[in-house]
C-alpha cells in the first residue's frame, strides 16, 4: 500500500511524506488518507458554479502557496481561558499541546487526548469512526483535513458516563511568516447513555491563516450532547470549518454556533438522526461587519422516524458584511412522524449589507411537520420609537433592540459561565455605552 | 401659563392631512380627555405630542412648559416629563422590565440634575409603584411585555408611569380591551399622579374609563378638528347620543378649558 501514489495537488502537498514519515500511519489511517487525497484531488476547490458555494468564493485561496503548520517549537502564551471551571484540551495549529491542556479530575470511562496518538495506541476507539460518517462525503474541505490532518483531539465518552463540567477544546493559531493550514481534527464519541457538553473555540491567526478544523460527533443511543463553537476572531483568518453529527436512538444533541468575527468564515454543519426518537437543536448567531463573510451550511437529515429537529439561526450585519444562510432539511423515506422546523432571521444595521437565505426542504415521507421561515429585517421603529418615548435616546435604543434580537439565541446557551461570556462579547460588539449593559 | 398649548395644529402622514387645526389648552392640575370616534385622529394627536417623527407637522404650534415641543426629539420630551402610555405597547424580547425601567428613570433623573437611583432604592421605589396597578412581581423580571396578556400590557404602561412620575401623561386608549377590575386598577393609577403640578390628557373612545378618572374637560375630536369642549357631562351626553348629533365644522374649534 505504501507505494500508492498520492494525487498532485498545492493543498495535498506533504501528505506523501505522512504516509511514508517515519512512525507511518495505521493502516486503516492511511488508507483513508489516500482515498480522500484522490477524492480532494478530484473535486478540487470548490468554485462558484458549484450549488452549494454559489456564494461563497475560496478560489483566491489558489492563489497562495500554503504550507501545513509544523509542531510549534515553542508554545505561544495563551489569552484567559474562556472557561475557568472546565477540562481543557488546547490544539495549537493542529497540535494537541497536553503542556498547555488540563485533564485531571476526568471521571473513570473517559479518553481525552492527542487524535494522531489515539489512532496508533487505541484504534479500537478510533478506527469506527474516523472519516466514516459521511454525511459530507462530498465536502472537498473534510476529504482535505481528513488527508492533511497532522493531530487534534479524540474525546471518547464510555457509555453511562456524565461529564459534570465542560470540556473546552480551544484552537489557537499562531501567526506565521509564510501562509499556513491549521487542521485541527476532532473526533467525539459519546457513549451510550452519556452526557457532555463541549465548548468548541477557535482564536489567532493572521490574513495568511487558513483553519480548517472538521468535527465529527457520534451519539450513541441516549447520548445526550451539548457541542458549542465559538469563533471569536479579529485577525482575519480565513476558517473552513465542517462539523458531522451522527445520532443513534433517542439521544440528544444540542449545537450553538456563533461567529462573532473573521474574514470568511464557512462553517458546514451536517447532523443525521439515524435512530427513532432522537432530537437535534441548531442554534447560530452571527454577527458581521466591515468586509467580512459568513456562510453557515446546515444540513439535517431525518433518518428514522420520530425524531425532531430546531434550528435557529440569526445573524446581525453591518458595514458591507456579507452573509449566506442555506438550511437543508432532508427526511428520508420512512421516516414519519419527523417534526422538523428551520428559523433564519437577521437583522441590517447597513444598507450595503447583504444577506442569501435558502432554505430547501426535501420530504420523501409523507406524516411529517416541516416548518421553515426567513426573514431580512431593519429594526422596528415602533419598538425605537417606544423606548425614546421612556427616555432613551435613538443610538441606546437601537444598541438594546439589537441586542435584545441576539438574545433570544445568547439565552439559550446551557453553561452560564459561557452565557456570561458571549453576552459580553456580543455587547462589545454594539457601539456604545454603559446604559445597555445596564439593560440587559 | 398653561402646561401644553396647541395652536392651530395641522399634521398629515404621507401626505394625508389627519389633524386640521387643533387648538387646545391644558392646565397644570387639569385631566382632559379627548373623545372621538374612530379615525378621528385621536391616536395621531398623541403620537405627535410624543416625538413620533413619520409625521408631520404641516401647520401650527406646540407649547409645552414654556417651550417649542415640535423642537424636542421624543427622548428630550420624556425627559422634560412628557410620558405616552401606548395604546399597543411594544413586546421587547431580551430586555428586562425592570432594568429597562431604571434606565429610563436614571435618563430622566440625569437630564434634572437628579444623582441616578442605585439598585436597592430603584427596587424599593418599583415595589411600591407595582401595589399601585397590582402588576405581579413576576412581570417585573420578564421581558418587557412579552407574553403579557393585553391586561397585563396596560397595567405595564401604567406601572411605568407610576415610576416616571410625569408632568404630562398622555393615555392613548389604555381603557380599550379591559375589564372593569383592570380599568379600576389603571383609573387608580392615573388618579395617584393627579396633583396641582401635573396633568393628564386621556384619550378614549368609551365614557366608560371617565367614570373613574373624572375629567376636568372632555373634548370631542371628529375627522381632525375638536367639534365640541365641555365639562364631564359633556361625556356622559356622548355616552347616550353617540357621535352622530355632532357635524364635524371647521368652526367650532374649541376654546378649549376656558
Amino acid at each position: 500500500m505504501a507505494t500508492a501514489t498520492v494525487p498532485s495537488h498545492p493543498l495535498l502537498a506533504g501528505v506523501k511524506a505522512l504516509l511514508d514519515g517515519p512512525g507511518g500511519q495505521p493502516g486503516f489511517l492511511a488508507e483513508r488518507r489516500r482515498q480522500a487525497a484522490a477524492s480532494f484531488a478530484e473535486l478540487g476547490l470548490p468554485t462558484r458554479a458549484w450549488e452549494e458555494w454559489r456564494f461563497t468564493g475560496v478560489t483566491h485561496l489558489e492563489e497562495k502557496q500554503w504550507t501545513v503548520a509544523e509542531r510549534a517549537p515553542q508554545l505561544p502564551s495563551l489569552a484567559d481561558p474562556s472557561l475557568a471551571d472546565a477540562h481543557r484540551l488546547v490544539v495549537v495549529d493542529g497540535w494537541l499541546r497536553p503542556e498547555l491542556s488540563q485533564l485531571h479530575g476526568l471521571p473513570e470511562g473517559v479518553f481525552a487526548g492527542s487524535l494522531a496518538d489515539a489512532a496508533i495506541r487505541r484504534p479500537e476507539l478510533v478506527e469506527p469512526h474516523l472519516a466514516r460518517h459521511a454525511a459530507l462525503a462530498d465536502h472537498p474541505f473534510v476529504a482535505l483535513s481528513t488527508a492533511q490532518f497532522r493531530d487534534g483531539v479524540l474525546l471518547w465518552i464510555g457509555a453511562g458516563t456524565v461529564l459534570d463540567r465542560p470540556v473546552e477544546l480551544r484552537l489557537v493559531a499562531r501567526r506565521h511568516q509564510r501562509p499556513t493550514i491549521a487542521l485541527p481534527r476532532v473526533l467525539i464519541v459519546a457513549g451510550r447513555g452519556s452526557q457532555a457538553t463541549v465548548v468548541h473555540s477557535s482564536v489567532g491567526g493572521s490574513a495568511d491563516t487558513l483553519i480548517c478544523a472538521v468535527t465529527e460527533i457520534v451519539l450513541e443511543d441516549g447520548a445526550v450532547v451539548d457541542h458549542y463553537t465559538m469563533l471569536d476572531d479579529d485577525h482575519g483568518a480565513t476558517h473552513l470549518t465542517a462539523l458531522e453529527v451522527r445520532q443513534g436512538r433517542d439521544s440528544s444533541f444540542h449545537s450553538g454556533v456563533f461567529a462573532l468575527g473573521g474574514g470568511l468564515l464557512r462553517n458546514d454543519l451536517a447532523v443525521t438522526l439515524g435512530g427513532a426518537g432522537a432530537d437535534a437543536t441548531l442554534d447560530g448567531l452571527y454577527l458581521t461587519s466591515g468586509h467580512q463573510h459568513v456562510d453557515n451550511h446546515l444540513l439535517v437529515r431525518h433518518s428514522a422516524a420520530g425524531c425532531t429537529s430546531r434550528q435557529l439561526y440569526k445573524g446581525i450585519l453591518d458595514g458591507s458584511s456579507r452573509a449566506v444562510f442555506n438550511g437543508r432539511i432532508l427526511v428520508d423515506p420512512g421516516a414519519q412522524k419527523t417534526d422538523a422546523r428551520q428559523s433564519n432571521r437577521n437583522l441590517l444595521l447597513s444598507s450595503a449589507a447583504l444577506v442569501q437565505s435558502n432554505p430547501q426542504l426535501e420530504i420523501l415521507a409523507d406524516d411529517v411537520r416541516c416548518t421553515h421561515g426567513s426573514t431580512i429585517g431593519r429594526l422596528d421603529e415602533d419598538a425605537v420609537f417606544y423606548l425614546r418615548s421612556r427616555g432613551l435616546d435613538r443610538a441606546a435604543a437601537e444598541n438594546v433592540l439589537t441586542w435584545a434580537f441576539a438574545a433570544e439565541v445568547v439565552d439559550r446557551i446551557r453553561v452560564p459561565e459561557l452565557r456570561d461570556r458571549l453576552r459580553h462579547a456580543v455587547l462589545a460588539r454594539l457601539p456604545s455605552s454603559e446604559l445597555i449593559r445596564e439593560v440587559v | 401659563m398653561s402646561l401644553l398649548e396647541l395652536k392651530n395644529l395641522h399634521v398629515a402622514i404621507e401626505g394625508k392631512e389627519i389633524l386640521k387645526g387643533i387648538d387646545l389648552s391644558v392646565n397644570a392640575g387639569e385631566v382632559h380627555a379627548i373623545m372621538g370616534p374612530n379615525g378621528s385622529g385621536k391616536s395621531t394627536l398623541a403620537q405627535v405630542l410624543a416625538g413620533r417623527e413619520e409625521y408631520e407637522v404641516t401647520a401650527g404650534e406646540v407649547r409645552y412648559r414654556g417651550r417649542n415641543l415640535l423642537e424636542l426629539h421624543a427622548e428630550e420630551r420624556a425627559r422634560e416629563g412628557l410620558f405616552l402610555a401606548f395604546q399597543y405597547p411594544v413586546e421587547i424580547p431580551g430586555v428586562s422590565n425592570t432594568y429597562f425601567l431604571r434606565a429610563a428613570l436614571n435618563a430622566i433623573r440625569s437630564h434634572r440634575g437628579e444623582p441616578e437611583l442605585d439598585a436597592i432604592d430603584f427596587l424599593k421605589l418599583v415595589r411600591e409603584r407595582m401595589q399601585l396597578v397590582k402588576l405581579d412581581e413576576s412581570l417585573l423580571k420578564r421581558p418587557v411585555n412579552d407574553g403579557f396578556s393585553g391586561g397585563e400590557k396596560k397595567r405595564n404602561e401604567i406601572f411605568h408611569m407610576a415610576v416616571l412620575e410625569p408632568i404630562l401623561a398622555i393615555l392613548d386608549e389604555t381603557d380599550s380591551g379591559l375589564d372593569i377590575d383592570a380599568l379600576k386598577i389603571v383609573a387608580d393609577g392615573v388618579n395617584s399622579l393627579r396633583g396641582p403640578d401635573r396633568a393628564s390628557l386621556v384619550i378614549t373612545h368609551y365614557q366608560r374609563l371617565l367614570n373613574y378618572i373624572v375629567p376636568d374637560f372632555v373634548h370631542v375630536l371628529m375627522d381632525g378638528r375638536i367639534v365640541r369642549s365641555g365639562g364631564r357631562e359633556l361625556a356622559l351626553h356622548l355616552e347616550e347620543q353617540g357621535y352622530e348629533w355632532l357635524e364635524p365644522e371647521p368652526s367650532a374649534a374649541a376654546v378649549a378649558g376656558r
